[in-house]
């Protein structure tokens, strides 16, 4: 079977299509785009279905999974495989694609290359999702620093340029180390299963599920190469401190990158804690949980109440984004049923609501040119569907029950709080102060008595300040959809994670045992 | 019985998304019809159930279905289920049949406003989530109902969105109420943590550890205290009134801040595993019985009377709670939702007859001109000031004689306070109601003559009071000449008349031991015994004394109303000088005190880090970094001298170390 | 003739071919260095090959050969298009990318 590699691989191939239009049919192009995202999406739909038809564990050979000899030698091999919690993210990639390439048709500037980028980040995201191979993944993971940097420095806002090299410095500073460690881990897992042993860089070989090839790494091993990996994967997500790049990157890049980024290139962080840290390094994972657990609450708190003061839409959006992965990662670090699978329902979540949210405030930034939250208010009456839309996706950020935020967010912090009471009760804590900003931000543009002056007002004058267009409404209308469908019914999800969690659970708990 | 029990559920939903998708379309009648029907059918439903439920035995009033699957994680897993008993059936119809009268009145009230079918779409909403929160059969859809009445809460306090005060109310009652929430979670968590399950049937069961019982049932208050504005979280209730009236009458009073009582009533048996958090609620409430009760002596805004009136009638349910009498509890909140809907309804046909004024000093003689709406507001006043046999005499003495029945049983002193508390509360109430029953109709009519001087004062005191409420009452004021007033349409009198009967007999579902019908308690047999089987009993003649003393309380109360306001209300500008007067009439400047400790810190907290942390640390950080890579570029790309032969002399020369170095080393 | 002698032929023309591209400012005058220094080094290989009775010496030449032609390649076609875009091709001019 070649499906995933199909699946990885046509948005990138589109994309180099994409290349050789002409430059001049911007709406030939445009479309074009689309219709790969759409095609991608359906491919996406499809292995979905396959996969529900077999049960697959990433943890042993499956029925979709794919593996060719690339350098034997260095352990490299080209393997691909998929399972329940990966599934749903590649859906959530595929689907979050798509939206945010039908958000970008107002891109005036060299389009062609813009649409491009946007496929092969696609591309990078999907494989990070379902490489099974270290280096492979390294390599994706690589991948989506190209095009993120390109479409953030060239398409951005005033301070791109910043923005952008901001970005990469950290991302790359943090992806070294993990290439790094990757390598040490190869040769320590070598030097622990003994001479006969290859060195091998595979995923199910270096969990010891596969293979004949059993190697234990000692503790401290172990932690030095826990933090390598966390260091790449802190950065993405991003846990304090490591999260000043992002602020700069959200606010300065175009609205449906931004979603793009914060809705599920957020989550590639957070997938490597879940798929290899913890699995990889359990004892280590155990030993510095605090750490983590630590950074996690700490950044709930401290982003919450940053994004109680910011003044710009897109930096307040961005300090919440940060304040809910803290919770994720509070689910991931429980290490049980309801806090994992909380995590991982959430990760939809996430992506789902931040990317909604931003494509809204980048429709309101396009009518009105400008972020600043004190230039807006009393829209509600002007723009009422956009308010409706706008208020469905924030109260779904700030955990409305009913709504997908709280699905995700209960369970989780069910799970944190079976594990540690402290660390429950801090991290619930924080929806007090989501509410807050939440509710600044709604009320801020869409409530309250109308400016007397200024851009907002100019906009309105000039008319420019219309209610949501068709084609914006069909642009989220997807979005609020799941927002509704996970926070009514989120059995569906939940069962399509469900077994692969059972799988992780219970290679944790063989680990944890030894 | 189940599927007519989620039509319940679903046909207030239903009329929620049609008016909500479509509603900007419809013509008004289209409107109504679907607004009323989905509430009407709601109700009417929710009696069908009643009777039914009636025709059975008392063991199998119960009924707990699951309707569908909601998450599964590892394996556990969660289902949505309807829990139909009689204490959600009592529930049920107090929120859907007093939920269709005001549905009726509000088509009176809001008739020329343009938001009419958001507003019908929004109380449907408030229906629904009200309905779910009732009738859900695990904490987890207790809380979804939980936050999802928070929400219609705050949809229909900020109704009028452009108001700054509503809009500044309405985002105060949100986070409260999140405040709220946050305790329900906790505790949900903790009884999760602790016993494994969510459902009632199985957590109820449940034994917990002392410590554990205690928590999960302080926690459980917490929320109850926010949702049912008991101190210390009422401030958001007061302002909540912002809201159109029927919506105050509604949610604010009849309705959804009786949440926390019917919360504390379904989870009795955890309160009973814990006497502290009993002793805890019953003196929350008794607490906030009187320290609002205090308030509303002198507000002059009626809707605020009226709404600290609530906070103070909530705690009296708490109190009865809190002495293990739940159903006691539950007979007031039924009483209450009567007469408090009824008063609240009679303000908004006065707020309206006078084009929106709410300010007591400008009103005034109004019962030659509103002649159905005194006569029925006189009815609301006298049955919360407990005065028999109107409903409201009948629940708060059994609250009180409970009171006193604990008192007695255990011999703590506290119950007596509590139970003196109870009884002073009883007299303010009356006093209170009355004050604003002769502001409002007794006198002549101040409407015309407001002299310059109380005008003036009056503009001091909006300035004053900083909530902007009187202001922006005061924006949309448009005086009425007494001649033009006039009684309002059938369509709000009707709701009006209705609630009035009820107020007038809704107490005979009560007991009636203490007229010599013993067996004759017809809501305390309905309900579970539970809720009223831990009370202990009141010898008959105590309970006289208790009694006597509250209806002597209420009519000692009326009386000074009368003696004081009896011709009409007179402001007094002397009052100002008095401080006790200014930190009464100041809501004893919690408002203020809260921003100053809570809300102004946080936000310079979360300035300063923003500026500081972020800016100076953070990102001066990586700067400072990048500097240093900078500078230290800058000293050695001056070796990059952009003559070719520097750099192959560069090379020659290297070739020779390395040669000279292999040399050397043989 | 003794390998001795190849060897001192091969340094002198390495020699020449290192002193001409230190001094000389033209370009082409540069590439005929080292091409000098190419074909020293490839004079070298060819003696030794044919001392040690090896063709892996020759094998290089024809390596070295190749690549000598790819660079002369490239590298006219540089100074070609220097010199079109500033009519000069003296090296000390060269120097734009100087730190």
């Amino acid at each position: 079977m070649f499906f995933l590699s199909a699946v990885i691989t046509f948005p990138l191939l589109g994309g180099l299509a994409l290349l050789f239009f002409p430059r001049e049919r911007v709406t030939a192009l445009r479309w074009t785009a689309l219709t790969l995202a759409l095609v991608e999406l359906v491919l996406v739909i499809v292995l979905i279905l396959t996969y529900l038809q077999h049960t697959i564990s990433i943890f042993s050979s499956s029925y979709l999974s794919e593996s060719w000899s690339w350098l034997p030698s260095l352990g490299i091999n080209y393997s691909l495989s998929v399972d329940g919690i990966s599934l749903v993210l590649v859906a959530l990639t595929a689907l979050l694609t798509t939206v945010c390439i039908a958000a970008s048709f107002r891109i005036e500037r060299k389009i062609k290359n813009y649409m491009a980028f946007m496929l092969l980040l696609e591309s990078g995201m999907l494989g990070v999702f379902l490489a099974s191979n270290l280096f492979l993944f390294y390599i994706f993971w690589e991948v989506m620093l190209i095009p993120a940097y390109f479409l953030l420095g060239t398409w951005g806002g005033e301070r791109r340029i910043y923005a952008a090299l901001k970005f990469v410095i950290y991302t790359s500073v943090g992806s070294f180390l993990m290439l790094v460690g990757i390598i040490a881990l190869g040769y320590y897992h070598q030097l622990a299963a003994g001479v006969n042993c290859g060195y091998t860089l595979e995923l199910s070989q270096l969990l010891n599920t596969a293979s004949s090839c059993r190697g234990v790494l000692g503790s401290d091993i172990q932690t030095w190469l826990l933090l390598a990996f966390a260091a790449a994967f802190a950065v993405k997500v991003p846990l304090i401190p490591f999260h000043s790049w992002l602020p700069d990157a959200y606010s300065e890049a175009p609205a449906p990158v931004t979603a793009l980024l914060a809705g599920a290139m957020s989550k590639t962080g957070i997938y490597g804690f879940l798929r290899l840290c913890i699995p990889l390094f359990p004892q280590a994972v155990q030993t510095l949980a605090p750490l983590f657990n630590t950074l996690a609450v700490v950044g709930i708190l401290y982003c919450a109440v940053l994004a109680l003061t910011q003044t710009d839409l897109k930096r307040l959006l961005g300090y919440s984004s940060i304040s809910h992965l803290g919770v994720i990662m509070l689910g991931l670090f429980s290490f049980n049923a309801q806090g994992m699978g909380g995590a991982v329902l959430q990760m939809v979540n996430h992506g789902i609501t931040t990317a909604a949210l931003f494509l809204l405030a980048g429709f309101l930034e396009y009518r009105t040119n400008t972020r600043r939250l004190s230039d807006y208010g009393g829209l509600a009456a002007r723009i009422p569907w956009l308010a409706v839309a706008m208020g469905i996706a924030a109260l779904s950020s700030l955990g409305l029950p009913g709504l997908n935020g709280f699905t995700g967010e209960f369970l989780s912090l069910l799970g944190v709080f079976r594990s540690n009471v402290t660390l429950g009760v801090l991290g619930t804590l924080v929806v007090v102060p989501a509410a807050w900003y939440m509710l600044r931000f709604f009320i801020g543009i869409m409530w309250g008595s109308p400016r007397q002056d200024g851009v907002v007002t100019a906009s309105i004058r000039k008319g420019s300040l219309r209610d949501i267009s068709w084609k914006e409404f069909w642009v989220v209308a997807p979005l609020l959809l799941f927002i509704f469908y996970i926070g009514i019914q989120p059995a569906f999800i939940a069962g399509v994670i469900n077994p692969s969690l059972i799988n992780t659970m219970q290679v944790l708990g063989n680990a944890f045992a030894r | 019985m189940t599927n007519l029990s989620l039509w319940v559920l679903v046909l207030p939903l239903l009329g929620f998304i049609i008016l909500g998708l479509m509603g900007r379309f419809m013509p008004r009648t289209a409107i109504l019809t679907i607004g009323w029907g989905a509430c009407g059918l709601a109700f009417l439903l929710a009696a069908v159930n009643f009777i039914n439920m009636l025709s059975t035995s008392a063991a199998q009033r119960s009924n707990d279905s699951v309707i569908y699957h909601w998450i599964s994680a590892g394996t556990f897993s969660l289902d949505f289920g309807a829990l139909l008993d009689p204490l959600s059936m009592t529930m049920l119809l107090v929120v859907t049949g007093v939920g269709l009268l005001i549905h009726i009145y509000s088509a009176g009230y809001m008739a020329d406003d343009p938001g009419l079918w958001r507003f019908f779409a929004y109380l449907n909403f408030f229906i629904f989530a009200m309905v779910l929160l009732v009738i859900a059969d695990t904490f987890l859809f207790l809380l979804v109902g939980w936050g999802l009445v928070g929400l219609a809460s705050y949809l229909l306090i900020g109704f009028w969105y452009q108001r700054r005060s509503a809009v500044a109310a309405a985002q105060k009652a949100f986070v409260i109420n999140i405040i709220g929430d946050l305790g329900l979670m906790l505790a949900i968590f903790l009884i999760f943590a602790q016993s494994g399950h969510l459902d009632y049937g199985s957590v109820l069961a449940h034994t917990f550890s002392g410590g554990t019982a205690t928590a999960i049932c302080l926690l459980l208050f917490v929320a109850c205290a926010a949702k049912s504005a008991q101190l210390p979280l009422y401030m958001w209730l007061p302002d909540a009134m912002e809201g159109p009236t029927p919506v105050s009458a509604l949610i604010h009073a009849a309705t959804m801040v009786t949440a926390g009582v019917y919360l504390v009533a379904r989870t009795s048996p955890l309160f009973e595993q814990s006497s502290v958090a009993l002793a805890v609620v019953a003196g929350i409430g008794g607490v906030t019985a009187l320290y609002a009760a205090s308030i509303a002596l002198v507000q002059l805004d009626i809707k605020r009377v009226l709404a600290y009136s609530t906070i103070s009638q909530l705690g009296y349910m708490f109190m009865a709670e809190g002495v293990h009498n739940y159903a006691g509890g539950i007979f007031h909140l039924v009483t209450h939702a009567f007469f408090k809907a009824l008063l609240f309804l009679g303000a908004g046909a006065i707020i309206h007859a006078l084009g929106g004024e709410q300010d007591m000093r400008k009103m005034g003689g109004l019962w030659g001109r509103l002649r159905i709406t005194g006569v029925t507001f006189l009815i609301g006043a006298l049955a919360i000031s407990g005065i028999i046999p109107l409903a409201g005499f009948w629940s708060k003495d059994e609250i009180l004689g409970s009171v006193l029945a604990q008192a007695t049983a255990s011999g703590n002193v506290w119950y007596y306070v509590l139970w003196i508390i109870g009884i002073v509360t009883a007299g303010l109430t009356a006093f209170y109601m009355f004050r604003l029953f002769f502001g409002i109709f007794a006198g002549s009519y101040r409407g015309e003559t407001a002299t310059a001087a109380e005008h003036n004062a009056e503009v001091n005191e909006a300035k004053d009071e900083n909530t902007l409420v009187t202001a922006a009452g005061h924006q949309h004021t448009v005086h009425i000449r007494y001649s033009a007033i006039h009684e309002v349409p059938r369509v709000m009198s009707t709701p009006l008349i209705i609630l009035a009967v009820l107020s007038v007999v809704g107490g005979f579902i009560g007991s009636l031991a203490l007229f010599g019908l013993p067996g004759w308690s017809p809501l305390t047999s309905f309900l579970p015994s539970g809720l009223h089987a831990h009370a202990a009993d009141l010898p008959l003649g105590l309970a006289w004394i208790s009694t006597g003393l509250s209806l002597l309380a209420g009519v000692l109360g009326i009386g000074l109303a009368w003696r004081f306001y009896g011709k009409g209300f007179g402001y007094k500008t002397q009052m100002q000088g008095n401080p006790l007067y200014q930190l009464v009439f100041h809501k004893y400047y919690v408002d203020e005190a809260l921003n100053a400790v809570l809300v102004t810190p946080i936000l310079a907290l979360g300035r300063g880090l923003t500026r500081y942390l972020e800016g100076d640390v953070l990102d001066g950080g990586s700067r400072g970094i990048s500097m240093v890579f900078h500078g230290s570029s800058a000293v050695i790309r001056r070796v990059q001298t952009g003559y070719m032969r520097n750099y192959a002399l560069g090379i020659l020369f290297g070739v020779v170390v390395i040669v000279v170095y292999y040399a050397m080393r043989g | 003739m003794p390998l001795t002698a190849y060897l001192i032929v091969s340094a002198v023309i390495f020699t020449i071919g290192v002193i001409g591209v230190l001094i000389r400012r033209n370009p082409l005058i540069i590439f005929m260095s080292i091409e000098l220094m190419l074909n020293a080094v490839n004079l070298s290989f060819v003696a030794l090959s044919h001392f040690l009775d090896s063709v892996d010496g020759q094998m290089f030449v024809f390596l070295v050969l190749t690549v000598a032609a790819a660079e002369v390649v490239v590298g006219l076609a540089l100074i070609v298009s220097i010199f079109r875009t500033r009519h000069n091709i003296d090296v000390d001019e060269m120097n734009v990318l100087r730190g």
